[in-house]
Protein backbone atom coordinates (compact mmCIF):
# COMPACT_ATOMS: atom_id res chain seq x y z
CA UNK A 1 0.00 0.00 0.00
CA UNK A 2 3.17 2.29 0.78
CA UNK A 3 4.05 1.97 -2.67
CA UNK A 4 0.71 2.93 -3.96
CA UNK A 5 1.02 5.94 -1.90
CA UNK A 6 4.14 6.50 -2.97
CA UNK A 7 3.29 6.44 -6.58
CA UNK A 8 0.27 8.49 -5.91
CA UNK A 9 2.21 11.24 -4.45
CA UNK A 10 5.15 10.89 -7.52
CA UNK A 11 2.53 11.30 -9.92
CA UNK A 12 0.55 14.17 -8.29
CA UNK A 13 3.27 15.76 -7.54
CA UNK A 14 4.32 15.73 -11.54
CA UNK A 15 1.10 16.25 -12.31
CA UNK A 16 0.82 19.49 -9.90
CA UNK A 17 4.18 20.61 -11.66
CA UNK A 18 3.26 20.20 -15.21
CA UNK A 19 0.22 22.65 -14.13
CA UNK A 20 2.39 24.78 -12.56
CA UNK A 21 4.79 25.36 -15.24
CA UNK A 22 1.86 25.42 -17.78
CA UNK A 23 -0.04 28.39 -15.88
CA UNK A 24 3.23 30.42 -15.51
CA UNK A 25 5.76 29.29 -19.55
CA UNK A 26 5.08 28.08 -22.78
CA UNK A 27 7.67 25.62 -21.50
CA UNK A 28 5.40 22.71 -21.99
CA UNK A 29 4.52 23.50 -25.64
CA UNK A 30 6.41 20.52 -27.03
CA UNK A 31 5.24 18.05 -24.95
CA UNK A 32 1.73 19.45 -25.33
CA UNK A 33 2.21 18.75 -29.47
CA UNK A 34 3.80 15.53 -29.06
CA UNK A 35 0.42 14.53 -26.71
CA UNK A 36 -2.08 15.97 -29.27
CA UNK A 37 -0.13 14.35 -32.43
CA UNK A 38 -0.98 10.95 -30.08
CA UNK A 39 -4.91 11.87 -29.47
CA UNK A 40 -5.52 13.26 -32.75
CA UNK A 41 -6.66 10.35 -34.78
CA UNK A 42 -9.52 10.35 -31.38
CA UNK A 43 -10.15 13.59 -32.64
CA UNK A 44 -10.51 12.87 -36.08
CA UNK A 45 -13.06 9.71 -35.17
CA UNK A 46 -14.72 12.19 -32.92
CA UNK A 47 -16.03 14.42 -35.68
CA UNK A 48 -17.05 11.25 -37.94
CA UNK A 49 -20.91 11.63 -35.99
CA UNK A 50 -20.34 15.01 -37.08
CA UNK A 51 -19.73 14.36 -40.97
CA UNK A 52 -22.31 11.54 -40.76
CA UNK A 53 -24.76 14.41 -39.93
CA UNK A 54 -23.93 16.67 -41.95
CA UNK A 55 -24.43 14.27 -44.69
CA UNK A 56 -27.66 13.21 -43.94
CA UNK A 57 -28.69 16.82 -43.09
CA UNK A 58 -27.52 17.98 -46.52
CA UNK A 59 -29.48 14.74 -47.95
CA UNK A 60 -32.77 15.79 -46.20
CA UNK A 61 -32.77 19.90 -46.11
CA UNK A 62 -31.66 19.99 -49.53
CA UNK A 63 -34.53 17.80 -50.24
CA UNK A 64 -36.75 19.87 -48.33
CA UNK A 65 -35.05 23.59 -50.11
CA UNK A 66 -35.37 21.84 -53.34
CA UNK A 67 -39.12 21.02 -53.06
CA UNK A 68 -39.69 24.08 -52.07
CA UNK A 69 -37.67 25.51 -54.98
CA UNK A 70 -39.81 23.50 -57.29
CA UNK A 71 -42.74 24.83 -55.92
CA UNK A 72 -41.83 28.23 -56.40
CA UNK A 73 -40.82 28.04 -60.24
CA UNK A 74 -44.20 26.23 -60.46
CA UNK A 75 -46.21 29.28 -59.07
CA UNK A 76 -44.02 31.55 -60.87
CA UNK A 77 -44.16 29.57 -64.17
CA UNK A 78 -48.53 29.57 -64.13
CA UNK A 79 -48.22 33.54 -63.38
CA UNK A 80 -45.53 33.75 -66.09
CA UNK A 81 -47.89 31.71 -68.28
CA UNK A 82 -50.64 33.76 -67.28
CA UNK A 83 -48.86 36.74 -68.42
CA UNK A 84 -47.60 35.14 -71.67
CA UNK A 85 -51.51 34.12 -72.50
CA UNK A 86 -52.53 37.28 -71.37
CA UNK A 87 -49.30 38.99 -73.85
CA UNK A 88 -50.58 36.79 -76.32
CA UNK A 89 -53.81 37.88 -76.34
CA UNK A 90 -52.91 41.80 -76.57
CA UNK A 91 -50.71 40.86 -79.37
CA UNK A 92 -54.08 39.16 -81.00
CA UNK A 93 -55.80 42.22 -80.12
CA UNK A 94 -53.55 44.59 -80.99
CA UNK A 95 -53.25 42.69 -84.40
CA UNK A 96 -56.52 42.75 -84.86
CA UNK A 97 -56.85 46.80 -83.81
CA UNK A 98 -54.55 47.40 -86.34
CA UNK A 99 -56.58 45.39 -88.81
CA UNK A 100 -59.32 46.95 -88.48
CA UNK A 101 -57.62 50.52 -88.61
CA UNK A 102 -56.26 49.25 -91.99
CA UNK A 103 -59.90 48.97 -93.11
CA UNK A 104 -61.04 51.78 -91.93
CA UNK A 105 -58.75 53.72 -94.45
CA UNK A 106 -59.48 51.96 -97.34
CA UNK A 107 -63.29 52.49 -96.81
CA UNK A 108 -64.48 55.34 -98.41
CA UNK A 109 -67.20 56.01 -95.99
CA UNK A 110 -67.87 56.43 -92.42
CA UNK A 111 -67.28 53.74 -89.93
CA UNK A 112 -67.23 52.81 -86.33
CA UNK A 113 -66.18 50.56 -83.82
CA UNK A 114 -68.84 48.02 -81.87
CA UNK A 115 -68.47 45.94 -79.35
CA UNK A 116 -70.32 42.35 -79.30
CA UNK A 117 -72.91 42.49 -76.30
CA UNK A 118 -73.88 38.75 -77.61
CA UNK A 119 -73.93 36.16 -79.95
CA UNK A 120 -77.74 34.56 -80.79
CA UNK A 121 -77.02 31.27 -82.48
CA UNK A 122 -79.97 29.96 -83.70
CA UNK A 123 -80.56 26.57 -85.87
CA UNK A 124 -81.66 28.94 -88.68
CA UNK A 125 -81.26 32.33 -87.55
CA UNK A 126 -77.46 33.57 -86.64
CA UNK A 127 -77.72 36.85 -85.36
CA UNK A 128 -75.48 39.13 -82.89
CA UNK A 129 -75.97 42.43 -80.75
CA UNK A 130 -73.66 45.15 -81.20
CA UNK A 131 -73.41 47.99 -78.46
CA UNK A 132 -74.75 51.01 -80.72
CA UNK A 133 -78.37 52.02 -81.68
CA UNK A 134 -80.29 54.50 -82.21
CA UNK A 135 -78.05 57.24 -79.95
CA UNK A 136 -75.71 56.26 -82.63
CA UNK A 137 -77.35 56.61 -85.83
CA UNK A 138 -77.26 53.47 -86.39
CA UNK A 139 -79.65 52.48 -89.35
CA UNK A 140 -81.27 49.06 -90.44
CA UNK A 141 -79.16 47.56 -93.50
CA UNK A 142 -76.34 49.18 -92.36
CA UNK A 143 -73.31 47.01 -93.23
CA UNK A 144 -71.10 45.43 -90.33
CA UNK A 145 -67.56 43.73 -90.91
CA UNK A 146 -64.50 43.07 -89.50
CA UNK A 147 -61.08 42.66 -90.78
CA UNK A 148 -61.70 40.06 -92.37
CA UNK A 149 -64.50 40.45 -94.13
CA UNK A 150 -68.28 40.88 -94.31
CA UNK A 151 -70.14 40.16 -91.07
CA UNK A 152 -73.62 40.86 -91.68
CA UNK A 153 -76.18 43.81 -91.56
CA UNK A 154 -78.43 45.53 -89.04
CA UNK A 155 -81.90 44.27 -88.70
CA UNK A 156 -82.99 45.97 -85.70
CA UNK A 157 -82.23 48.78 -83.84
CA UNK A 158 -82.82 49.84 -80.19
CA UNK A 159 -81.96 53.21 -78.79
CA UNK A 160 -78.45 51.77 -77.33
CA UNK A 161 -78.25 48.40 -79.26
CA UNK A 162 -78.53 46.83 -82.75
CA UNK A 163 -79.26 43.27 -83.72
CA UNK A 164 -77.25 42.20 -86.54
CA UNK A 165 -78.35 39.53 -88.98
CA UNK A 166 -74.81 37.22 -90.31
CA UNK A 167 -74.34 36.41 -93.70
CA UNK A 168 -74.81 32.90 -92.56
CA UNK A 169 -78.21 33.53 -91.80
CA UNK A 170 -80.52 31.64 -93.56
CA UNK A 171 -82.94 34.16 -94.91
CA UNK A 172 -79.76 36.07 -96.11
CA UNK A 173 -78.51 37.24 -99.51
CA UNK A 174 -75.39 39.33 -100.21
CA UNK A 175 -74.55 40.10 -103.79
CA UNK A 176 -71.03 38.87 -104.58
CA UNK A 177 -68.51 38.59 -107.30
CA UNK A 178 -65.24 36.81 -107.57
CA UNK A 179 -62.35 38.50 -107.09
CA UNK A 180 -60.02 37.44 -109.56
CA UNK A 181 -62.40 37.37 -112.65
CA UNK A 182 -65.41 40.10 -112.07
CA UNK A 183 -68.11 36.86 -112.03
CA UNK A 184 -71.45 38.05 -110.24
CA UNK A 185 -72.93 35.69 -107.88
CA UNK A 186 -75.07 35.74 -104.91
CA UNK A 187 -74.24 34.02 -101.04
CA UNK A 188 -76.77 32.95 -99.61
CA UNK A 189 -76.98 31.77 -95.80
CA UNK A 190 -78.01 28.29 -95.44
CA UNK A 191 -77.90 28.73 -91.19
CA UNK A 192 -74.71 27.10 -91.26
CA UNK A 193 -71.61 28.95 -89.09
CA UNK A 194 -69.39 28.06 -91.67
CA UNK A 195 -71.02 27.63 -95.00
CA UNK A 196 -72.76 29.82 -97.86
CA UNK A 197 -74.20 28.74 -100.95
CA UNK A 198 -73.27 30.97 -104.01
CA UNK A 199 -75.87 30.92 -106.90
CA UNK A 200 -76.06 31.99 -110.12
CA UNK A 201 -72.81 30.47 -111.58
CA UNK A 202 -72.95 27.77 -114.11
CA UNK A 203 -70.71 25.05 -114.27
CA UNK A 204 -68.75 26.25 -117.43
CA UNK A 205 -67.64 29.65 -116.05
CA UNK A 206 -64.51 29.63 -114.59
CA UNK A 207 -64.52 29.31 -111.23
CA UNK A 208 -62.23 27.45 -108.49
CA UNK A 209 -61.93 26.23 -105.18
CA UNK A 210 -60.11 29.02 -102.94
CA UNK A 211 -61.21 31.69 -105.45
CA UNK A 212 -62.32 34.66 -103.13
CA UNK A 213 -65.57 36.13 -103.08
CA UNK A 214 -66.14 40.14 -102.86
CA UNK A 215 -68.75 42.39 -102.55
CA UNK A 216 -69.85 43.81 -105.43
CA UNK A 217 -71.82 47.00 -104.29
CA UNK A 218 -74.80 46.14 -106.62
CA UNK A 219 -77.50 47.33 -104.70
CA UNK A 220 -76.08 49.89 -102.56
CA UNK A 221 -76.43 47.58 -99.47
CA UNK A 222 -72.98 46.56 -98.96
CA UNK A 223 -69.76 48.83 -99.79
CA UNK A 224 -67.78 46.95 -103.11
CA UNK A 225 -64.71 45.39 -103.01
CA UNK A 226 -65.27 43.86 -99.25
CA UNK A 227 -63.87 40.05 -98.82
CA UNK A 228 -66.80 37.88 -98.00
CA UNK A 229 -66.25 34.11 -98.37
CA UNK A 230 -63.75 31.69 -99.81
CA UNK A 231 -65.18 29.06 -101.85
CA UNK A 232 -64.48 25.86 -100.39
CA UNK A 233 -66.13 23.43 -103.13
CA UNK A 234 -67.53 23.27 -106.71
CA UNK A 235 -69.80 20.55 -107.53
CA UNK A 236 -72.37 20.08 -110.00
CA UNK A 237 -74.25 18.05 -112.96
CA UNK A 238 -72.70 18.33 -115.85
CA UNK A 239 -76.20 18.25 -117.82
CA UNK A 240 -77.59 21.15 -115.15
CA UNK A 241 -77.20 24.88 -116.20
CA UNK A 242 -75.67 26.29 -112.42
CA UNK A 243 -73.09 24.75 -110.23
CA UNK A 244 -73.62 24.02 -106.55
CA UNK A 245 -70.61 26.15 -105.37
CA UNK A 246 -70.30 26.30 -101.26
CA UNK A 247 -68.11 28.97 -99.66
CA UNK A 248 -66.89 29.68 -96.23
CA UNK A 249 -67.48 32.83 -94.82
CA UNK A 250 -64.20 34.83 -93.86
CA UNK A 251 -65.37 36.97 -91.08
CA UNK A 252 -65.06 35.64 -87.41
CA UNK A 253 -66.81 35.97 -84.71
CA UNK A 254 -65.03 36.68 -81.63
CA UNK A 255 -66.64 38.14 -78.60
CA UNK A 256 -63.52 39.82 -77.38
CA UNK A 257 -63.27 41.30 -80.90
CA UNK A 258 -64.43 44.51 -81.86
CA UNK A 259 -66.43 44.85 -85.33
CA UNK A 260 -66.65 47.91 -87.82
CA UNK A 261 -70.39 49.90 -88.44
CA UNK A 262 -70.04 51.55 -91.44
CA UNK A 263 -72.15 54.27 -93.01
CA UNK A 264 -72.28 53.65 -96.27
CA UNK A 265 -74.27 55.75 -99.04
CA UNK A 266 -77.75 54.47 -98.38
CA UNK A 267 -79.22 57.60 -97.56
CA UNK A 268 -82.73 56.19 -97.18
CA UNK A 269 -81.70 54.09 -94.94
CA UNK A 270 -79.78 57.12 -93.18
CA UNK A 271 -83.09 59.44 -93.34
CA UNK A 272 -85.14 56.90 -92.17
CA UNK A 273 -83.81 57.77 -88.93
CA UNK A 274 -83.61 61.25 -89.52
CA UNK A 275 -85.17 61.97 -86.25
CA UNK A 276 -82.15 61.86 -84.92
CA UNK A 277 -79.17 64.10 -85.26
CA UNK A 278 -75.73 63.01 -85.92
CA UNK A 279 -73.55 63.76 -82.68
CA UNK A 280 -70.28 65.32 -83.46
CA UNK A 281 -68.51 63.78 -80.27
CA UNK A 282 -69.68 60.27 -82.23
CA UNK A 283 -66.52 58.18 -82.99
CA UNK A 284 -67.00 58.85 -86.47
CA UNK A 285 -64.63 58.39 -88.58
CA UNK A 286 -65.13 60.63 -92.00
CA UNK B 1 -12.21 9.98 -24.97
CA UNK B 2 -13.89 10.05 -28.47
CA UNK B 3 -16.85 10.15 -26.07
CA UNK B 4 -15.46 13.01 -24.50
CA UNK B 5 -14.92 15.39 -27.05
CA UNK B 6 -17.91 13.73 -29.87
CA UNK B 7 -19.77 17.29 -30.85
CA UNK B 8 -23.37 16.81 -29.08
CA UNK B 9 -25.48 19.75 -28.28
CA UNK B 10 -25.63 22.15 -25.98
CA UNK B 11 -28.14 20.67 -23.07
CA UNK B 12 -26.06 17.12 -23.95
CA UNK B 13 -23.30 18.69 -23.48
CA UNK B 14 -23.84 19.47 -19.84
CA UNK B 15 -25.34 16.01 -18.71
CA UNK B 16 -22.28 14.22 -20.79
CA UNK B 17 -20.69 11.76 -18.20
CA UNK B 18 -16.87 11.70 -17.70
CA UNK B 19 -16.33 8.42 -19.78
CA UNK B 20 -12.47 8.12 -19.36
CA UNK B 21 -12.80 8.27 -15.34
CA UNK B 22 -15.71 5.74 -15.69
CA UNK B 23 -13.42 3.29 -17.72
CA UNK B 24 -10.09 4.07 -15.17
CA UNK B 25 -12.04 2.79 -11.89
CA UNK B 26 -13.77 0.31 -13.72
CA UNK B 27 -9.79 -0.71 -14.92
CA UNK B 28 -8.96 -0.17 -11.42
CA UNK B 29 -11.18 -2.50 -9.85
CA UNK B 30 -11.27 -5.43 -12.82
CA UNK B 31 -7.37 -5.04 -14.29
CA UNK B 32 -6.08 -6.84 -11.43
CA UNK B 33 -3.58 -4.21 -10.52
CA UNK B 34 -2.17 -3.42 -14.34
CA UNK B 35 -4.17 -0.17 -14.25
CA UNK B 36 -2.80 2.42 -11.75
CA UNK B 37 -1.60 5.98 -10.98
CA UNK B 38 0.97 6.24 -13.93
CA UNK B 39 -1.88 4.85 -16.29
CA UNK B 40 -4.16 7.54 -15.17
CA UNK B 41 -1.96 10.12 -15.50
CA UNK B 42 -0.82 9.68 -18.82
CA UNK B 43 -4.47 9.35 -19.65
CA UNK B 44 -5.02 12.48 -18.19
CA UNK B 45 -2.32 14.04 -19.99
CA UNK B 46 -3.77 12.78 -23.14
CA UNK B 47 -7.11 14.27 -22.19
CA UNK B 48 -5.96 17.00 -21.22
CA UNK B 49 -4.25 17.14 -25.17
CA UNK B 50 -7.52 16.46 -26.30
CA UNK B 51 -9.48 19.11 -24.45
CA UNK B 52 -6.96 21.58 -24.50
CA UNK B 53 -6.71 22.00 -20.91
CA UNK B 54 -4.08 23.20 -18.56
CA UNK B 55 -1.59 20.17 -18.80
CA UNK B 56 -1.30 18.53 -15.90
CA UNK B 57 -5.13 19.35 -14.72
CA UNK B 58 -6.63 15.88 -15.50
CA UNK B 59 -3.79 14.17 -14.91
CA UNK B 60 -4.28 15.02 -11.56
CA UNK B 61 -8.15 14.57 -11.35
CA UNK B 62 -7.17 10.94 -13.12
CA UNK B 63 -4.61 9.86 -10.00
CA UNK B 64 -6.27 10.88 -7.56
CA UNK B 65 -9.84 8.85 -9.23
CA UNK B 66 -7.20 5.98 -9.92
CA UNK B 67 -6.17 6.40 -6.41
CA UNK B 68 -9.12 6.38 -4.72
CA UNK B 69 -10.77 3.38 -6.90
CA UNK B 70 -8.11 1.46 -5.70
CA UNK B 71 -8.19 2.33 -2.13
CA UNK B 72 -11.61 1.86 -2.14
CA UNK B 73 -11.55 -1.17 -4.04
CA UNK B 74 -12.62 -3.41 -1.60
CA UNK B 75 -15.00 -1.68 0.32
CA UNK B 76 -16.37 -1.71 -3.41
CA UNK B 77 -16.03 -5.52 -4.39
CA UNK B 78 -18.82 -8.04 -3.69
CA UNK B 79 -20.64 -4.71 -2.65
CA UNK B 80 -23.92 -4.30 -3.89
CA UNK B 81 -24.82 -2.12 -7.07
CA UNK B 82 -25.96 0.75 -5.14
CA UNK B 83 -22.49 0.99 -2.76
CA UNK B 84 -20.74 0.63 -5.68
CA UNK B 85 -22.50 2.88 -7.23
CA UNK B 86 -22.10 5.45 -4.31
CA UNK B 87 -18.36 5.12 -4.36
CA UNK B 88 -18.42 5.90 -7.64
CA UNK B 89 -19.83 8.86 -7.27
CA UNK B 90 -17.76 9.71 -4.52
CA UNK B 91 -14.49 9.16 -6.75
CA UNK B 92 -16.35 11.47 -9.01
CA UNK B 93 -16.87 13.89 -7.12
CA UNK B 94 -13.54 13.80 -5.86
CA UNK B 95 -12.41 14.20 -9.36
CA UNK B 96 -14.74 17.23 -10.29
CA UNK B 97 -13.01 18.86 -6.78
CA UNK B 98 -9.37 18.70 -8.39
CA UNK B 99 -10.27 19.80 -11.34
CA UNK B 100 -12.58 22.41 -9.68
CA UNK B 101 -9.33 23.13 -7.36
CA UNK B 102 -7.25 23.67 -10.52
CA UNK B 103 -9.61 25.90 -12.25
CA UNK B 104 -9.87 28.43 -9.52
CA UNK B 105 -6.02 28.07 -9.72
CA UNK B 106 -5.70 28.60 -13.00
CA UNK B 107 -8.68 30.59 -15.42
CA UNK B 108 -9.71 33.10 -13.18
CA UNK B 109 -12.19 31.32 -10.65
CA UNK B 110 -14.75 29.96 -13.43
CA UNK B 111 -16.10 26.69 -12.35
CA UNK B 112 -18.60 24.84 -15.08
CA UNK B 113 -21.99 23.51 -13.66
CA UNK B 114 -21.33 20.98 -15.99
CA UNK B 115 -18.36 19.52 -13.42
CA UNK B 116 -20.78 18.83 -10.72
CA UNK B 117 -23.69 17.39 -13.20
CA UNK B 118 -21.29 14.91 -14.68
CA UNK B 119 -20.49 12.97 -11.22
CA UNK B 120 -24.10 12.49 -10.86
CA UNK B 121 -25.27 11.43 -14.23
CA UNK B 122 -21.94 9.39 -14.63
CA UNK B 123 -22.78 7.54 -11.30
CA UNK B 124 -26.36 7.00 -12.94
CA UNK B 125 -24.84 5.82 -15.83
CA UNK B 126 -22.62 3.54 -13.75
CA UNK B 127 -26.04 1.99 -11.91
CA UNK B 128 -27.64 0.99 -15.03
CA UNK B 129 -24.41 -0.69 -16.51
CA UNK B 130 -23.98 -2.64 -13.07
CA UNK B 131 -27.52 -3.50 -13.43
CA UNK B 132 -28.06 -4.58 -16.71
CA UNK B 133 -24.09 -6.72 -15.85
CA UNK B 134 -25.69 -8.56 -12.91
CA UNK B 135 -29.27 -9.16 -14.63
CA UNK B 136 -27.63 -10.66 -17.99
CA UNK B 137 -24.52 -12.32 -15.92
CA UNK B 138 -26.88 -15.41 -14.96
CA UNK B 139 -28.54 -15.50 -18.20
CA UNK B 140 -25.80 -15.91 -20.22
CA UNK B 141 -24.66 -18.30 -17.90
CA UNK B 142 -27.33 -21.06 -18.13
CA UNK B 143 -26.17 -24.01 -19.99
CA UNK B 144 -27.55 -24.99 -23.37
CA UNK B 145 -29.48 -28.15 -23.23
Amino acid sequence: MQKLELRSALVAILAVAFIGIESNSDMLHNVREVLYLTVKPIVEVSQVPVAVNKVVQRHFVDREILRQRISKIAQENAELRDRVNELEYQELRSQWLADLLEVREQIEYPVLTANLVSVQMMPMSHKIVLDRGAQQQVFVGQPVLDSRGLIGQVTEITRTDSAVTLITDSSHSVPVRLQRNGLLAIAHGLGLHNQLLISGLRLNQDVEVGDILITSGLGNRFPAGHPVAEITRVEGDPNASFAEIIAAPLATIDPDFEVLMVWNNDRESLDSISTLTLNENLDLQQ
Amino acid sequence: MVLLIVPVPDFVLLFRPDFVALLLIYLCWHDSGKTGVFTAFVVGLLVDALTFGFLGQHALAKVVVAYCAIRLNRFASGSSTLISTLIVLSILLCQSTVISLVSLYTENGTVSLALWISPIVGAVLWMIIAFVNTTVKPIRNVPIK
